[in-house]
């Protein structure tokens, strides 16, 4: 594959060196976000059609026609992996035994003049689904993997997206904490780490075994040159588990990962929400490549910067919940050239610390210019 | 037949997957293209899961570029163009064990029935060729 321009910048930002120009990041967008844009923007039949052709995804909430249509220049796309069947609840669950629930809602949008209000889709995690011992046990038994189809995809939507489009995606896997929570919940994870540590290792073990299995053929069959991890690990106010649960239950994991990660030549990002300072000095130690999603608010950013800014990367850290969504597009510029100054130039690639929401597009245009003509 | 938007939230399980199949393709305003495309003026298609009730019967409108979803508690009580009809589960547990031909097994022994197969195969490229 050929080196392109946009994977030169992105490189090197993620070398923490100063890169040509800074590079733009898009985690994706949800269908609330979505309303707002096809009603206000939308595609051309003509655009729509080029990207089927070329098998593009239009799925919320990663979206990747929506970062071509926006020209972003890093993306992030992760793998669902199989579904499976929850005895304990008779319905589909993901693949970590985690619930889920897809419903049509009605949205806060109000859409310009001649557009029709219709509710909007929703789809998102609902909550753990092996509730119990018997349960954990039994989903235990079952063969449960990433289908190898879904990495032959990846290869070739990335593929196809950096030579045609200038857009170097990602890829993805849900990390150990999340498919540990997702699957057993807080309480069972709080309750085993008490009573039964043993039994709470056991089953770590067990989504350990698949996710680096999952990473193997992520890097060997989908060949990224960027991979992502999904693993949130903090609140607004602070970690969900303490650091030395973190340290026993993930970190290991974590490091099993970046090292497959660079032993294959790519790049390795985490993404997680929240507060998650506390972690830093570890990130730096397993080999983690930047750390994506940090919440100004949350976070002491500038401090992370001054610390380990030589060290690793920090992507996103434009704050979606509160500055992209009340602000006029001339504060979000201001806004936006600021947080480049404090975290940039080398090291840092600006973007919405998660999947774009309720944000007024006028503002994600804003913040995209605000990135494009920032001067070096 | 002209369909006015009758859509209603809180649908859930098969009617709200259903609904998300098709919202954007329609809001993006190309669904009458892809249906024109594809020859259809008119599919009523039924998915009747048993573990997830009520079943959804969709309607495909070519002439208006709009669809509609409707709740179904019994698949006796409506006619359809094409259908699956059947359980879920056998066909879910097949494939965690990767199984193809347990799949298939499931499929023939009827478990799961597809109905109107040319129009269920009609349907599946109006979502392959909408926004999804």
């Amino acid at each position: 594959m050929s080196e392109s321009d946009t994977w030169e910048i992105i490189n090197d930002a993620l070398e923490c060196k100063v890169p040509k120009r800074i590079p733009t990041f898009c985690l994706g967008a949800d269908w609330d976000f979505m309303e707002r844009f096809i009603a206000e923007v939308g595609f051309t039949y003509e655009e729509f059609r080029r990207l089927k052709k070329d098998r593009i995804p239009f799925i919320c909430p990663t979206h990747i026609a929506l970062s071509i249509k926006l020209n972003i220049d890093f993306a992030w796309m992760t793998a669902l992996g199989q579904i499976i069947w929850l005895d304990e609840y008779n319905e589909v669950g993901m693949m970590h035994g985690g619930r889920f629930k897809v419903v049509s809602r009605d949205s806060t949008y109000e859409p310009p003049e001649g557009h029709v209000k219709r509710p909007i889709p929703h789809l998102w995690y609902l909550k753990e689904g092996l509730t119990t011992k018997k349960a954990i046990q039994n989903f235990m038994e079952k063969k449960i993997r990433y289908p190898k189809y879904e990495f032959k995809n990846f290869y070739k939507l990335h593929t196809v997206c950096e030579n045609k489009y200038n857009l170097i995606i990602s890829g993805g896997l849900t990390g150990p904490w999340e498919n540990l929570h997702f699957g057993i919940g807080f309480g069972n994870i709080a309750k085993f780490w008490r009573k039964d540590r043993k039994f709470l290792h056991e089953i770590n073990d067990f989504y350990i075994d698949i996710a680096l299995k999952g990473m193997e053929n992520l890097v060997n069959i989908g060949k990224p040159k960027v991979i992502m991890i999904g693993d949130d690990y903090g609140y607004n106010s602070g970690l969900q588990m303490s650091v030395a649960m973190w340290r026993e239950l993930v970190k290991p994991t974590l490091a099993e990962h970046v090292k497959i990660i660079h032993d294959s030549g790519a790049k390795a990002l985490l993404h997680s929400c929240g507060n998650i300072g506390e972690l830093f000095k570890d990130f730096v130690e397993i080999g983690l490549d930047g750390v994506e999603s940090l919440k100004p608010k949350n976070n002491d950013l500038v401090g992370l910067k001054q610390k380990y800014g030589d060290k690793i990367a920090l992507l996103g850290a434009i704050d979606d919940t509160d500055m992209l969504k009340y602000s006029t597009p001339e504060e979000v510029k201001k806004s936006v050239t600021q947080s480049i100054k404090d975290l940039g130039p080398g090291g840092y690639i600006p973007g919405a610390t998660n999947f774009l929401l309720d944000q007024p597009v006028e503002n994600i245009y804003a913040m995209l210019e605000a990135i494009n003509e920032y001067k070096l | 037949m002209i369909i006015m938007s009758e859509d209603k939230k809180d649908l859930e399980g098969v009617c709200a997957l259903a609904y998300t199949a098709l919202w954007q393709t329609r809001e993006l305003g190309f669904l009458k293209q892809i249906l024109t495309s594809l020859n259809i003026k008119q599919l009523k298609i039924l998915f009747y899961l048993e573990e997830y009730l009520p079943g959804a019967l969709i309607t495909l409108d070519g002439e208006a570029g709009d669809f509609k979803i409707e709740p179904v508690n019994s698949p006796d009580d409506v006619e359809y163009d094409g259908a699956i009809i059947g359980k879920i589960a056998p066909l879910i547990k097949a494939l965690e064990g990767n199984v193809v031909i347990k799949g298939l097994w499931i499929l023939l022994s009827r478990k799961v029935k597809l109905k109107g197969k040319r129009n269920l195969l009609k349907f599946g490229r109006v979502i392959l060729r909408g926004a999804v």
